[in-house]
This record gives C-alpha cells, sequence and structure tokens, in this order.
C-alpha cells in the first residue's frame, strides 16, 4: 500500500498496515513520536488506508 | 479493537502503561489534574508563593506555563518566567520568540538573561574555544543562572519542565557513570539552594506533553539544540523508549525503583556552601565559579572574546 509520510509518498511492504506498523517501520519507537492522519492525532492501534497522509511528529526537542 | 474513549468520543491516545485510551477533552482534563494532583502530593506550592517557570520556549517550559497559569487563578500564587538566553546561534532565538509570545498571550511577566551579560561570553565561543563538552558548560551556568535570577527576583520557588523522560534518564546517567551523590541529590531534600527547585511535570511521560501541547495548539519551539547529539543523554533516551515500546510503563519502574534505592541509601558528605558564591556545591567551590574562573584567565590570555 502506499501512504504519504511526512510529504513523501512511501510504498509500504503490506497490504494492509497500523500506524503502530508504520512507526516501527520508520525506525521509531512508540515513545519518540506522535502520528497525525489526515490532519488528526491518531491512536497507533489506528488501521491504514491506501493513500493517507500521515505526519510522524517526534517528542524530542530542546537538549 | 476499541478506538473509543470510555466517554465514548473518537480516542487520539492510547495510554499502552494503563490500557486506558483517551479523547481529546478527556486527555487534556485528564493532564491538567495529574499535574495539579502532583503539585499537591509533593507540596510544590504554597498559597501567596511567588513562582518563577524556567521557560526556554520548548513544549515542556511551554506546557508548564500553561497549566500553572490556571492554577495561579485558583490556588492563589504569582507567576513569573525567566529565560536565558546561552548564545546557541540559529537556535535559540526561536525559542525565546516563542517564550516572548507565550508570555504576552498569558499576561506573564518575562525576564530575559543572557549568558554574556552574565558571564561575559556566549555559549557558542565557550565551546569553540573550550575543552570541556558542551553540555558540561551550559548545564552548570545554566543552572547558575537561574539560582542568580531567582534571588535577584526574590523567588520562593523555581519550576522546571523536567518530565518523565528526562528524570528517568537522569537516574539511569547516575547509575551508569555511578555517581551516587547525584543520585541522591535527585530526590532534593538535601540542596539548599536559593530557591527550592520543583517539577510539576515529572509524572508525565515526554509524549504525553507533546500531545497536550498539540491539542491545546499551544506555540513552542520544536528545534533540536545542535550540540544535544553530542551528549550521553541522546543514547540513554533511545535506549528508555525501546525499552518502553517493549515494556510499557518502565519509565515509571526506573523512578519508582530510584525512590526505594535514595530512601535507604545513606551519602557521606553532604552538600557544602561555595566558598565564592554561596551556592550548593560538593567542593569548597561550585563548579559555575570554577568555570568562570577558567573563562576569566582565557579571556585574559586574549583566547576567549566578547565579540566575534
Amino acid at each position: 500500500m502506499k501512504v504519504k509520510v511526512n510529504g513523501e509518498v512511501l510504498e509500504l511492504p503490506w497490504t494492509k498496515a497500523s500506524v503502530k506498523q508504520l512507526i516501527s517501520f520508520m525506525g521509531w519507537s512508540r515513545g519518540e513520536v506522535l502520528a497525525c492522519v489526515n490532519g488528526e492525532v491518531t491512536v497507533e492501534d489506528e488501521e491504514l488506508k491506501e493513500g493517507d497522509d500521515v505526519k510522524l511528529i517526534p517528542v524530542f526537542s530542546g537538549g | 479493537m476499541r478506538m473509543r474513549c470510555d466517554c465514548g468520543e473518537k480516542a487520539v491516545y492510547h495510554r499502552r502503561y494503563s490500557g486506558q485510551r483517551f479523547c481529546k477533552g478527556c486527555f487534556t482534563g485528564y493532564f491538567e489534574r495529574k499535574v495539579a494532583e502532583t503539585i499537591r502530593e509533593h507540596k510544590m506550592i504554597r498559597k501567596g508563593e511567588r513562582i518563577g517557570v524556567a521557560l526556554s520556549g520548548g513544549k515542556d517550559s511551554t506546557v508548564l506555563l500553561h497549566v500553572l497559569s490556571a492554577l495561579a487563578l485558583t490556588k492563589g500564587f504569582e507567576l513569573i518566567a525567566i529565560a536565558v538566553d546561552e548564545g546557541i546561534r540559529g537556535y535559540r532565538e526561536e525559542g525565546l520568540k516563542a517564550a516572548a509570545e507565550t508570555c504576552r498571550g498569558l499576561g506573564v511577566q518575562l525576564e530575559v538573561k543572557s549568558f554574556e551579560e552574565l558571564y561575559g561570553t556566549a555559549l557558542d565561543r565557550l565551546v569553540e574555544k573550550g575543552e570541556l563538552k558542551p553540555c558540561s558548560y551550559c548545564g552548570v551556568l545554566r543552572r547558575s543562572a537561574l539560582n542568580k535570577i531567582a534571588l535577584d527576583m526574590k523567588l520562593d520557588k523555581l519550576a522546571l519542565g523536567h518530565n518523565l523522560d528526562d528524570e528517568a534518564q537522569t537516574v539511569l546517567m547516575n547509575i551508569i557513570t555511578g555517581n551516587v551523590k547525584k543520585l541522591h541529590r535527585m530526590a532534593g531534600g538535601a540542596v539548599k539552594t536559593v530557591a527550592r527547585r520543583i517539577k510539576p511535570l515529572r509524572n508525565l511521560p515526554e509524549k504525553e506533553i507533546m500531545l497536550y501541547a498539540l491539542l491545546r495548539d499551544l506555540r513552542f519551539s520544536s528545534l533540536q539544540c545542535p550540540y544535544a547529539d553530542q551528549n550521553m543523554r541522546t543514547r540513554v533516551r533511545e535506549f528508555l523508549n525501546r525499552l518502553e515500546d517493549e515494556n510499557p510503563g518502565v519509565k515509571f519502574s526506573v523512578i519508582k525503583g530510584w525512590e526505594k534505592i535514595v530512601m535507604g541509601v545513606k551519602v557521606k558528605g553532604g552538600v557544602k556552601t561555595c566558598h565564592s558564591c554561596g551556592e550548593p556545591s560538593a567542593g569548597d567551590r561550585c563548579r559555575a565559579c570554577q568555570l568562570m574562573e577558567e573563562i576569566k584567565i582565557k579571556m585574559s590570555e586574549g583566547k576567549l572574546t566578547l565579540a566575534d
């Protein structure tokens, strides 16, 4: 399936995927990012749909 | 799978360590109650006190100021925001801008002091010319700067935006480096700083603070300090996050374990007072005064200058 992640179209190696799978696929831990799907903050169990626009927001900032 | 909050609204957050799901309204309400509960439980603030909030303009301190400003009205304490400009080009400017905007919006007084004003030089130049790691200069001098400002402004307490992740990382770092004294000092009781430090966000994970900031649409700087990559904390943070993924609640366990250890440990040679500035110190002179001495020597030798 194809989804947009932080502005870039990405082909995932699955036909069905959840937000938490995407987070792990992108190399993040779940404590490190918040996910917004199509502009809304989303729980990580949520299933993604073809063409979804996902923003992964790192929770760490500062130093 | 249930994607709903207990109230029936669509969930925006699944708190894995408790199994609960929250909608926007229930999460923000829970978050504010948790901060109030932490303050009450640890007797952090009393009516009529003058509380300084160390405001960097990042999410943690911005969230802290927002929640405290609402509590200040109902609990009857005074709030002042204080910011330290360390002089990190391309990083600190945005934080200070966000801090000023937040304070304007909340009607809170903001006091800004720079390393240049306090120490005669900026962190960037210290890093360039000095021998220590950036965080060794910054951590010591910023702590001292906050103490000085707290004293000048006659603050009763100094509220810091440290969250659960920060605290768990510090515990692990002190264990890794074998620094039992610092591990003991984290408990707070032994240190008599000019203004007692309080951490009302200490029971909230960093992720929940970010979520609160997003849900409340708060303006904050999300830049990462250019020097942050060079420190041990980054590696400890990554390690703890991976562990938390597999074992939800592990960050709380680190803190609970540390609290139990500290209760049973007696450390020889308590905190002294610095002979030069009167601030708490492990030895006769505090680290900030030692660093200042080194800076003065470098300046007199022409190795470090105020101007670029």
